[in-house]
């Protein structure tokens, strides 16, 4: 009797787990993986968008692992990148979003003003920094005046420079709402456990240390790679700002990708060589993802 | 005494960055009001020198065949409300299935979830949307919300789930015990407790939405009356070399962007500031 | 109570914008050949949509940016009167950033306008087939016939279809600042070596405000736009020689290490890495650069939208040496018009109609009047009055002596490795040595080129066709 009782549980169980997902997974096959399958149907052929279909096996992958100095230029500049950026972003939205989450005068003010950045399109943000970094008349180089005499840093036409402007501006646009994230995964913490930390005389960074941090675990994982994932794939922000400038230094894995896809200045698209590219960047995002997830399995466990 | 110096440290603080943050926003409310060869000259000008309300009259007057600056907002509007209502229902319930539910290939859907998420979307998977939407006669807003729900579905799902671990799998059991059935669960138990991670996800989805242009624009291209507001005010300006990009008209119809962002935001609010405690569970 | 507010406030609207928007969604037209009734969508229908009644929609998709204000007002005026008439309707729809994209987004998805704009550079596209064959159109032969001086094979004509025909002439000439000029007693120059000469004196004595040549490589092929198509009456060939059939950089050696002087020195406006076209347009506007290529369409940039505060003039480009060229510039063939593969039967005589009032006289000597477009027959340019002062108009649509520019089959080819822009722009910088990369560069070229050749996906004959037709 009571296997029978669990059976049939487990039959509704299933059958209504399928419905509820039904919707989120027909929808992700027609939106978006069938559209990534179109494209990566090319990988083993080679097409420029008329003429022939040709199949050429592994001839995509060969190029890209031998003759693509480019990409693995631009794998590196991405990781720097993403790297450089985090480690300055995570930590400030995460002691922003503590410093906001306690009763502070005119919290709700800075709270606005921290998300402001990330109601602004890309576009907007590419030129208000492109004119801000300015050689000629910017105002971060007119401050620079200020303390130095000379002014004049040409910020767009060095990589480095061009790199950190690209990572300042990624840093000013997201932080708000990371920041914003790191806030409701607060809000679950119950007060009850810092209310007894607070009788046992624990102080302000131990609280923090041992029962923020670690509550805030699952959220912090997913944060962070939800974070990494999209600096490892930025592209907008950085074709509006740099395009890859200088000598093509500043190039990101996806903006590199991007333009095999399209016909730019002088050459057909290769969408062989393309569909490639996306399958190679999608394997180094995985790898990424699978080492990411696997080192903070501990963390999000609670409880 | 060492409150009030943490106090003031923490003021401080908030104020450099504040500082920080401030700057750029303040260099594009001024640059809205800013001639477009002044734009173009750049410098460190926060006063404009030639004041003019010109760009928000240009936008104000946006319209092509008869359809105007009101049309495309409410265009805006239904498509990013929309958007907001199809990732919220279709994020809560994934994520809930995935998060606690068990049933036979669930490790699959989720590994190709997670797949997605590593294969950077965007203008590369333009071509063939355009034509499955259109098979599906679906190129018009209502297409444009689907893809949008679902492209950044994965993203928003692993953003739930870990907020979901948070809650404690006893409450569920308890819920159960009361006989309650999955769904109602779900409907009555996790959702409300998830409503701050929801409102912020919404909150990303409507932002999304709004300034979302290669989308719209690409599958309205040929039916001016279905434009969203962004897609209608880039058009405005002629660039490509030919004729000059005229920067002072999208700076003014970003100022537009903000407001409705903004109002969602405040709306939003509540759900952040409510102090949910999972204090229900004793021990 | 407050937030209440906000509640209902925004039930409302998501109510409302629902109904709206799904009554909006079921009136979507079918295909191209809707009536404009269905794609109102909305209370505010203005008097051309109403005036449409149930008129024959003929859609029309172009990349027109600088003019697209005075095109929609002759196109408004034409479905007011002509179009009435005919109960013809022209929807006019401009896009033009992703416009290359867009379009091809359509095409494949089944969604074609009925007639579309092309640079001449969108080979694909006839050679997937998506444009209709004009000279297989009786009503169209006058039209032709009055065109037959002008059409390129290549351009116009692919693989013997007459795919479209020419709406204007971009001439590529250089403009200088006469008040930077003066004050540094500096005469016009004639040769590359002057330019650079005039720049030096000009930075130099410009005070750190005033530089003495403009350039960008933030502009997808800037440096193919200002450096190289500025050579034409030295090299008198692109890179690409049609003659010859094959691709050889080395004579623009002179134009790049010049490039590579100024920004060596500093003569040129900072910096090259983060001014857009528009910002280096602008600074010259403002009267700090001495120099800059300007192409047709940068009349117009510096008469209406950057209304340039200086005195400035439109002179040929700068050759190689002193002396006379065999001709003194070159000019592309632009906004070609051609008809999409998607229009049907019925529909066709109203396209027709509509083809007709574009490529009409009239419809040019409007745009000519008001400086937006440069025909290329010049009796339609001396029978027009100028409808305002346009400054430097004149001088930019004087073509004696102007030969088209060449076709050049770049957006042909897979390419390993650096394009031309990017190989250029490392020895502008500094970073390369042009001797050293022009070799390989030209092999990297010519073996794609063969390789395209050998696949027989093309006809490429055009390509190998010498020609240079002098405007007379």
């Amino acid at each position: 009797m009571p296997s029978k009782r669990k059976k049939r549980l487990s039959m509704t169980e299933t059958v209504q787990s399928y419905a509820m997902i039904s919707v989120g997974v027909i929808g992700l096959f027609i939106f978006v993986v069938l559209p990534l399958l179109w494209v990566l149907r090319y990988c083993m052929f080679s097409y420029k968008g008329f003429g022939q279909i040709r199949f050429v096996g592994f001839d995509n992958f060969v190029r890209v692992f031998q003759r693509s100095p480019k990409f693995w230029l631009s794998v590196r500049t991405t990781f720097i990148f993403a790297i450089g950026k985090l480690c300055v972003e995570l930590p400030l939205a995460l002691v922003l979003a503590c410093m906001l989450a306690k009763k502070l005068k005119g919290r709700t003010f800075f709270r606005s003003l921290f998300f402001m950045p990330s109601m602004l399109s890309v576009a907007v943000i590419g030129v208000i920094f492109s004119y801000m970094f300015s050689s000629y008349n910017g105002v971060v180089n007119e401050i620079i005046k200020i303390f130095n005499g000379v002014g004049g840093v040409r910020f767009f036409s060095d990589a480095k420079l061009a790199l950190i402007v690209l990572m300042v501006a990624s840093v000013w646009q997201n932080f708000g709402f990371n920041m914003l994230f790191f806030m409701t995964g607060l809000q679950s913490i119950p007060e009850d456990l810092y209310e007894a930390a607070r009788i046992d005389g624990a102080t302000e960074r131990q609280q923090f240390f041992k029962i923020t941090i670690p509550m805030l675990g699952p959220v912090i994982q997913m944060v962070v790679l939800n974070a990494l994932l999209g600096s490892l794939k930025v592209t907008d922000l950085v074709l509006v700002l740099t395009d890859g400038n200088p000598l093509g230094q500043t190039e990101t894995i996806m903006t590199y990708v991007y333009k095999q896809f399209f016909s730019g200045a002088g050459s057909a698209p290769d969408y062989g060589y393309a569909s490639a590219l996306v399958v190679v960047s999608a394997v180094i995002l995985g790898i990424v993802t699978v080492i990411y997830l696997t080192s903070t399995k501990k963390g999000s466990e609670i409880y | 005494m060492k409150r009030k110096k943490w106090n003031i440290l923490v003021y401080l603080f908030l104020g450099i960055i504040a500082i920080f943050t401030l700057v750029p926003l303040l260099y594009t409310l001024s640059a809205s009001f800013k001639t477009n060869p002044e734009i173009a000259a750049g410098g460190a000008h926060l006063i404009p020198k030639e004041f003019t309300l010109d760009n928000y009259k240009q936008v104000w007057s946006v319209g092509q065949e008869g359809h105007t600056f009101l049309t495309f907002t409410m265009n805006s509007i239904f498509v990013s409300l929309l958007t907001v209502v199809g990732t919220v229902i279709v994020t809560s319930m994934s994520a809930y299935c995935f998060q606690r539910r068990h049933f036979p290939g669930k490790k699959l859907l989720y590994n190709i979830f997670l797949a997605t998420m590593f294969i950077g979307a965007g203008a590369i998977t333009m071509f063939p949307l355009m034509q499955i939407t259109s098979s599906l006669h679906l190129n018009n807003l209502i297409g444009v919300v689907l893809v949008q729900v679902f492209s950044t579905s994965a993203a928003n799902l692993f953003l739930t789930m870990g907020y979901m671990k948070t809650i404690s799998v006893e409450l569920d059991q308890a819920a159960l015990i009361d006989g309650c059935s999955y769904f109602g669960i779900f409907w009555r138990i996790i959702l409300p407790l998830c409503k701050p991670i929801l409102a912020t996800v919404s909150l990303m989805a409507f932002q999304g939405s709004w300034n979302n242009y290669l989308l719209p624009n690409i599958m309205t291209s040929m039916k001016p009356a279905m434009q969203t507001l962004v897609v209608a005010i880039v058009k405005l300006k002629s660039s490509g070399g030919a004729g000059a990009t005229q920067y002072n008209l999208m700076m003014a119809g970003t100022m537009f962007a903000v407001l409705p962002i903004l109002t969602i935001y405040i709306f939003m609010n509540q759900y952040f500031v409510e102090g949910v405690t999972a204090g229900a569970v004793k021990g | 109570m407050m937030k209440k507010l906000l509640c209902v406030l925004l039930t409302v609207t998501m109510l409302g914008t629902c109904l709206w928007g799904c009554g909006g969604k079921s009136q979507e037209p079918a295909g191209n050949t809707g009536t404009p009734n269905e794609q109102g969508g909305g209370a505010e229908s203005a008097e051309n949509t109403e005036a449409a009644g149930d008129a024959e929609v003929v859609t029309y998709y172009c990349a027109i940016g600088a003019y697209l204000e005075t095109m929609k007002a002759e196109v408004d005026n034409w479905n007011q009167t002509v179009g009435k008439e005919k109960n013809i309707y022209i929807q006019l729809t401009s896009d033009i950033d992703n416009y290359g994209t867009n379009l091809t987004a359509m095409m494949q998805s089944g969604n074609y306008p009925d007639l579309y704009d092309y640079a001449y550079e969108n080979t694909e596209f006839s050679a997937n087939g998506w444009n209709y064959d004009l000279s297989t159109i009786d009503e169209l032969s006058d039209l032709i016939a009055r065109f037959e001086p002008y059409l390129v094979d290549g351009v116009n004509y692919h693989g013997g279809r007459l795919i479209g025909l020419p709406l204007e002439v971009i001439p590529v000439k250089f403009a200088v600042n006469l008040d930077l000029f003066e004050k540094n007693n500096l005469e016009l120059p004639k040769t590359w070596d002057d330019v650079v000469e005039c720049a030096k004196v000009i930075t130099e004595n410009g005070g750190g405000v005033d530089y003495g040549y403009g350039f960008t490589w933030q502009w997808s092929g800037g440096i193919r736009r200002l450096a190289m198509k500025s050579c034409y009456s030295s090299t008198g060939v692109s890179w690409w020689d049609n003659g010859n059939a094959q691709y050889d950089f080395k004579p623009f050696k002179k134009s790049i290490e010049a490039h590579r002087e100024m920004y060596e020195n500093g003569y040129m406006f900072p910096d090259p890495s983060e001014l857009s076209i528009d910002g280096i347009r602008s600074k010259f506007a403002e009267g700090h650069v001495g120099m800059i290529t300007a192409y047709g369409y940068d009349i117009g940039v510096y008469n209406d939208q950057f209304p340039a505060q200086c005195n400035w003039k439109i002179i040929d480009c700068p050759t190689y040496e002193e002396g006379e060229a065999p001709y003194k510039g070159v000019y592309l063939n632009r906004s070609n018009v051609g008809i999409t593969i998607g229009v049907t039967e019925e529909h066709l005589p109203a396209v027709v109609e509509v083809f007709k009032f574009l490529h009409s006289e009239e419809l040019y000597s409007k745009l000519y009047s008001v400086g937006a477009i440069i025909p290329h027959e010049s009796s339609i340019m001396e029978n027009t009055e100028m409808a305002k002062e346009v400054k430097n108009w004149q001088e930019m649509s004087d073509l004696t002596n102007y030969a088209p520019l060449n076709l050049y089959p770049d957006n042909l080819l897979n390419v390993e490795g650096d394009n031309y822009n990017t190989v250029f722009q490392a020895v502008i910088m500094g970073a390369a040595e042009f001797d050293d990369v022009v070799d390989d560069l030209n092999d990297r070229y010519n073996a794609a080129y063969q390789q395209l050749k050998d696949s027989g996906d093309l006809d490429l004959e055009a390509y190998e066709n010498p020609y240079t037709s002098l405007q007379k």
